[in-house]
């Protein structure tokens, strides 16, 4: 059973590390789509199915935040997990995202066990049969 | 106020490089010259505190970076955009731990996007010199790297 999952970040580097972060945590990656910003992400999100969404907070175009609230809004895209991967401390902002559903977060700069330790929590342990 | 934020600078520098990168810098008795040519990444923060973040070193440990922070060979990083991606990269984790530990996680400080280009050596040092507060490390093969605060010059 693989998971279908989702980056999105404005930086290609970080899109990079968290695809072999997820990898290096013993997650088993279907496919990996990739977004360099929220509204990407959505577009992608519509028509692609997705089995964990690994967001950054801020990007251009659409922020972190407003592609959550956005996904909340969508029936289909309600309960898709969504993990925040930022460097973003703000408490205010953090408060935010878990009012929009934010089910776990990753800080920068992230170690694969931190993503272990995430997925484990969301999915159960890597490997243990969700996803599809 | 300058020396606590230089500090600050410091430690928020070398721990980003270490974690991320792998690299270990560290304060040098007197820091190598800046290059010709320089890899800026420019970030504002905003806020009750405002202010704008410099991150800048030399093309060549910009290409160290951007492999270390993939974990791939150097060589194809210039070509690829990577060296200017990862200090960006690095800039945008570095400016979460700063303001969350100038001003507190409390304090509704948000960052902005980091914004990257090669900018002349001269012209880069003068900016520098105008820095509320700055640090240079010097990493194992001795190229420089600076983080520079321009407190209010924020949004």
């Amino acid at each position: 059973m693989s998971y279908s999952i989702l980056v999105a970040d404005d930086s290609a580097i970080v899109r990079t590390m968290v695809r072999k972060a997820l990898v290096m945590a013993g997650l088993d990656l279907g496919q990996v789509h990739e977004a360099a910003n929220g509204k990407e992400a959505l577009e992608l999100l519509q028509r692609t199915w997705v089995d964990v969404v690994f967001a950054d907070v801020n990007m251009p175009v659409m922020d972190g935040v407003e592609l959550v609230r956005s996904m909340r809004g969508v029936a289909a895209l309600a309960s898709t997990p969504v993990v925040v991967v930022s460097s973003e401390r703000s408490a205010d902002r953090i408060a935010e995202l878990n009012r929009c559903g934010v089910r776990a977060f990753v800080k920068k700069p992230f170690r694969p066990e931190h993503f272990r330790e995430v997925l484990e929590g969301l999915l159960g342990a890597p490997g243990s049969g969700h996803g599809r | 106020m300058a020396a606590d934020m230089e500090r600050l600078l410091g430690e928020v520098l070398g721990k980003t490089l270490e974690e991320a990168a792998f690299v270990f810098a560290d304060l040098p008795d007197e820091a190598p010259p800046v290059g010709r040519t320089m890899v800026e990444a420019r970030l504002a923060y905003g806020g009750p505190g405002a202010g704008e973040l410099v991150l800048a070193t030399t093309p060549a440990l910009a290409s160290t970076l951007a492999a270390n922070l993939l974990g791939e060979d150097e060589g194809g990083a210039t070509a690829t955009g990577d060296d200017e991606d990862a200090v960006g990269e690095l800039l945008n984790m570095m400016a979460g731990t700063f303001v969350a530990e100038l001003f507190g996680p409390g304090a509704g400080v948000h960052i902005g996007l980091p914004r990257v280009r090669r900018v002349d050596g001269g012209a880069y040092a003068r900016s520098l010199a105008g820095a509320t507060a700055a640090v240079t490390l010097v990493e194992e093969e001795g190229r420089r790297i600076d983080l520079a605060a321009h407190a209010g010059s924020g949004p």
